[in-house]
């Protein structure tokens, strides 16, 4: 059941930032014309797509975890085999949750200074744009858990 | 050396061996070494954010888009098909086509990234289809990365410039000869390696073929020229490129070629978003890491063991060689270079090495870690495009390397490959 | 014994450069039990990032135009109007006066702690078809400038069209001619090898681009009153050793470009300051007592 919510909750979040990437893809195209052909820039375009940038890598780690695209050093993968396996990969989970916290508690105070910036050319409160940190990590760490829980349970069809 | 200098080293190396994802390990050894220092995790979030906070970073998204758009679609298969009627009848040819295109982006953009992401997201599909082993193909397009910033235009040289008021432009002029000899070798070496593994061959030449190939690729011939002709004439920048070249792949596939429906745009999309989201923490993470070695200050005393143990000019091009090995091992070439020109340019003056010679030297060898483990920028492209593991890219990717090396030992023993064209400026 | 991390974005004979090393020599005289450790050339981060570490008390001090600064600290975007600073005595008048107390006092609100200013000069348009002597020599140019309104709008009202794109592109670009010019003072020019791809430069003087020594709070109220005192009146001498600096190495510089093949093109500065007058109006209602109160200090 919860599995089931979270999924449906990545699925959005992976059309959200598909959209995204196409957005942005649009808005370069717009500016070159905008400019070679108009002989006018926008000047806010490439701080909206920067922004949409950063937004789509933090909200969008958790869907590569989940799907165990990661790039990781595949060594122990050589020397240990079974039961041995599944708790080194356990161990990487664990240290995953970890360094997940650790970012996780740091974006709080990154949010608390963001309060008194504005970007340059938006003019958008940063701290909006530092949000993307608590909603990924969090998000990061809900799928974190759950490759734990699947582990445990040695079911790897989820 | 600090306590916490050698927990970000340790911890980062432990995790790594384990397995735990690149990017989680060096946020962990990031956050402990912070913690042990007093100071705030505030860093990791800060750094993560502020290294994708560039629009010469989204080079590399729109190149695996324009790069999907041609595999899913035909243009793709129809530009090798090309290249494969003139240079498939050599044992290995489109290994050699794979890195020559490589060089020819270099010298449009500065960026190892982009040249990894634009030419693996055009060959990778075409050229596993042709049997080329998926883990060898994937290590060419990691090697052929490093020339970015070898072949002008280049960030690296750039930023070396900057720290050692240089010129610009002698230092773009010496990395020519090094970056075409090491892109030479390799192909010596691609040739060899078909050779050895009976790689495929396409029958013999023959221009009813080259003709027939190049008449249904000519729309998609068109792409590459599009976009090197459009930054050559500067028309837009290589990261504006990559969007043009996605509206040019997406209107002739959707209406000329007719081979990618609407309805597969928005799974192609979202799974591009998927991979960059993937890579591109782990660039950020790295570079959380590299600002941390300089935060502490490790760069600075491996320097210092450098300047004690070199009496003379001999000694100090291989030990200051050697450390900018290992520190492209681990951290991005551009940071180390900001960190470590204003040290070892005005020493390497002392000890009377032609500074054009050794700032050559410098950015080559910094510029080979790109595609050296266990921080490998352009590998983790190229794997982001192949899927194949990193251990199994790292062996085949060696003997690559070992050249790489060579061609770097020959800056310094032959300081003409590195200063010829540079004198004529 | 405390050693405070100092960062900025320019080079090693940069003014800022110079204040930091100032400011450690000084320190050693003054107040020895505190040193600085520099790093220049952006080693940790660009000013925008380095700001926000001193308000998180990661970094502890920066030195950084106050273009970015105005991000944080908005009473101090009205000195990015162009051709509002007249010329040295004016932006003397105006930084180190009341005005330029104000914008440190100001700081605090940020979260930061103000300490001096400096400068690296006035900024000047590089580029490279054909001599850029008046306004309409201008006339629809591809200019890159910083990520800052006043200056987009500036060269807008001017009748260019104004490009927002990093450094290492602006280079390339220059070059390549995806864009047309460039705009900085001499020594960042110099420094950066914009004679590398730029045949003129316009005397165009249309922006003072002043520098700001920053503290954070927390190293600040780390030390006593006495030594508060002792800190700031370094920080004051250094920037000023700086700024004398600045001034003297700008004629350097520039004959170095010269001696690079670069021509200095004059330009008729009162067309420019009359062309640039609807831009004030379009900030009259932000900024209107403050434009005010500057331009009654140029002489
Ligand atoms: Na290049
Ligand atoms: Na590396």
């Amino acid at each position: 059941m919860f599995g089931k919510v979270l999924d449906k909750i990545q699925n959005i979040i992976n059309t959200i930032t598909g959209i995204m990437l196409f957005t942005m893809v649009c808005i370069v195209f717009v500016q070159v014309i905008m400019r070679y052909l108009m002989g006018h820039s926008i000047s806010w375009s490439e701080e909206l797509t920067r922004y949409m940038f950063v937004w789509m890598i933090y909200a969008g780690v958790n869907l590569g975890i989940k799907s165990g695209i990661q790039i990781k050093i595949d060594v122990v993968d050589m020397i240990f085999k079974g039961n041995a396996i599944k708790t080194v990969r356990i161990l990487e989970h664990i240290l995953t949750i970890v360094a997940i916290l650790f970012a996780a508690y740091g974006s709080i105070m990154l949010i608390k200074v963001g309060f008194r910036a504005t970007s340059p050319s938006l003019h958008v409160p940063m701290w909006i744009m530092y949000l993307v940190f608590p909603v990924g990590f969090l998000l990061d760490l809900v799928e974190t858990i759950r490759r734990i829980v699947i582990e445990m349970k040695g079911d790897e069809g989820v | 050396m600090s306590l916490a200098a050698i927990a970000l080293i340790v911890v980062m190396l432990v995790c790594m061996i384990i397995g735990v994802p690149i990017s989680w390990s060096l946020i962990l050894a990031s956050g402990a070494s912070l913690l042990l220092d007093g100071s705030a995790l505030s860093i990791i979030p800060q750094r993560l954010f502020t290294s994708m906070d560039a629009f010469t970073m989204l080079a590399v998204p729109l190149f695996l888009v324009a790069g999907d758009i041609m595999a899913q679609g035909s243009i793709s298969r129809r530009m090798v098909n090309f290249a494969d009627s003139i240079f498939g009848t050599i044992r290995g040819g489109l290994s050699v086509v794979l890195l020559v295109s490589c060089a020819i982006f270099a010298a449009l953009t500065g960026s190892a990234l982009a040249t990894t992401a634009a030419i693996g997201a055009i060959m990778y599909p075409a050229m596993t289809e042709r049997k080329y082993p998926k883990d060898y193909t994937t290590a060419l397009l990691a090697i052929g990365g490093t020339l970015g910033p070898i072949i002008p235009p280049s960030i690296v040289f750039i930023f070396y410039a900057q720290s050692s008021n240089l010129s610009v432009m002698k230092l773009f002029m010496s990395g020519i000869i090094p970056g075409i000899l090491c892109c030479a070798l390799w192909s010596v070496y691609a040739i060899f390696v078909a050779k050895k593994e009976k790689l495929p061959k396409e029958g013999n030449f023959s221009w009813k073929k080259v003709g027939i190939a190049f008449k249904e690729s000519f729309l998609a011939l068109l792409m590459p020229v599009i976009i090197l002709g459009g930054i050559y004439l500067g028309i837009f920048t290589a990261t504006e490129a990559a969007a043009v070249a996605v509206v040019y792949g997406l209107c002739i596939s959707l209406f000329v070629y007719r081979d990618i429906k609407v309805r597969d745009l928005l799974p192609m999309f979202k799974n591009t978003a998927k991979t960059t989201a993937n890579l591109m923490i782990l660039i950020a993470a790295a570079n959380v890491f590299g600002y941390l070695v300089a935060y502490f200050g490790i760069t600075t005393s491996l320097t210092a063991l450098v300047t004690k143990l070199a009496p003379n000019a001999v000694l100090f091009m291989v030990f200051s060689g050697l450390l900018l090995i290992l520190c492209g091992m681990f951290m991005e070439a551009t940071a180390v270079v900001v960190i470590l020109c204003p040290i070892l340019h005005p020493m390497a003056m002392s000890y009377g090495i032609d500074p054009v010679m050794y700032a050559c030297f410098m950015v080559f060898l910094l510029c080979m870690g790109i595609a050296t483990p266990p921080f490998a920028p352009s590998m983790f492209v190229a794997c982001g495009i192949s899927k194949e593991p990193i251990t199994k890219v790292t062996k085949r990717i060696l003997p690559m390397l070992a050249i790489q090396l060579i061609v770097g030992i020959l800056i310094a023993v032959v300081p003409f490959l590195s200063t010829f064209l540079p004198s004529l400026v | 014994e405390t050693t405070l991390r100092l960062g900025s974005v320019n080079g090693t004979d940069s003014p800022n450069q110079v204040a930091a090393e100032k400011l450690n020599e000084l320190l050693s005289e003054k107040l020895p039990e505190y040193s600085i450790d520099i790093f220049p050339s952006g080693q940790l981060g660009g000013e925008r990032d380095m700001i926000e570490s001193v308000q998180m008390g990661t970094l502890d001090m920066v030195i950084t135009a106050t273009t970015p600064l105005a991000n944080f600290v908005p009473s101090l975007n009205v000195g990015e109007l162009l051709y509002l600073i007249q010329d040295y005595d004016h932006a003397d008048a105006v930084y180190e006066g009341e005005i330029g107390q104000q914008w440190l006092e100001d700081c605090s609100n940020a979260g930061m702690k103000g300490l001096a200013f400096t400068e690296v000069g006035f900024r000047q348009l590089c580029y490279n078809n054909k001599p850029i002597e008046t306004l309409a020599d201008l006339s629809g140019m591809k200019l890159r400038v910083m990520e800052n309104d006043m200056h987009v709008n500036g060269w807008k009202t001017l009748g260019c069209d104004a490009v927002t794109m990093g450094w290492a592109d602006a280079y390339a670009g220059v070059q390549q001619g995806t864009i047309d010019a460039v705009e900085v003072p001499y020594s960042l020019a110099y420094a950066n090898s914009v004679y590398d791809v730029c045949k003129y430069i316009s005397e165009t003087n249309h922006i003072y681009t002043a520098q700001c020594m920053l503290i954070s709070d927390a190293a600040w109220n780390g030390m006593s009153e006495e030594d508060q005192a002792v800190f700031q009146e370094c920080a004051t001498e250094a920037c000023a050793y700086a700024k004398k600096y600045a001034r003297e190495s700008t004629e350097d510089f520039k004959n170095k470009m010269v001696e690079k093949g670069v021509t200095i093109v004059e330009v008729d500065l009162d067309e420019f300051r009359e062309a640039i007058k609807p831009l004030y109006d379009q900030y009259q209602a932000e900024y209107g007592e403050q434009i005010a109160a500057i331009q009654a200090l140029a002489k």
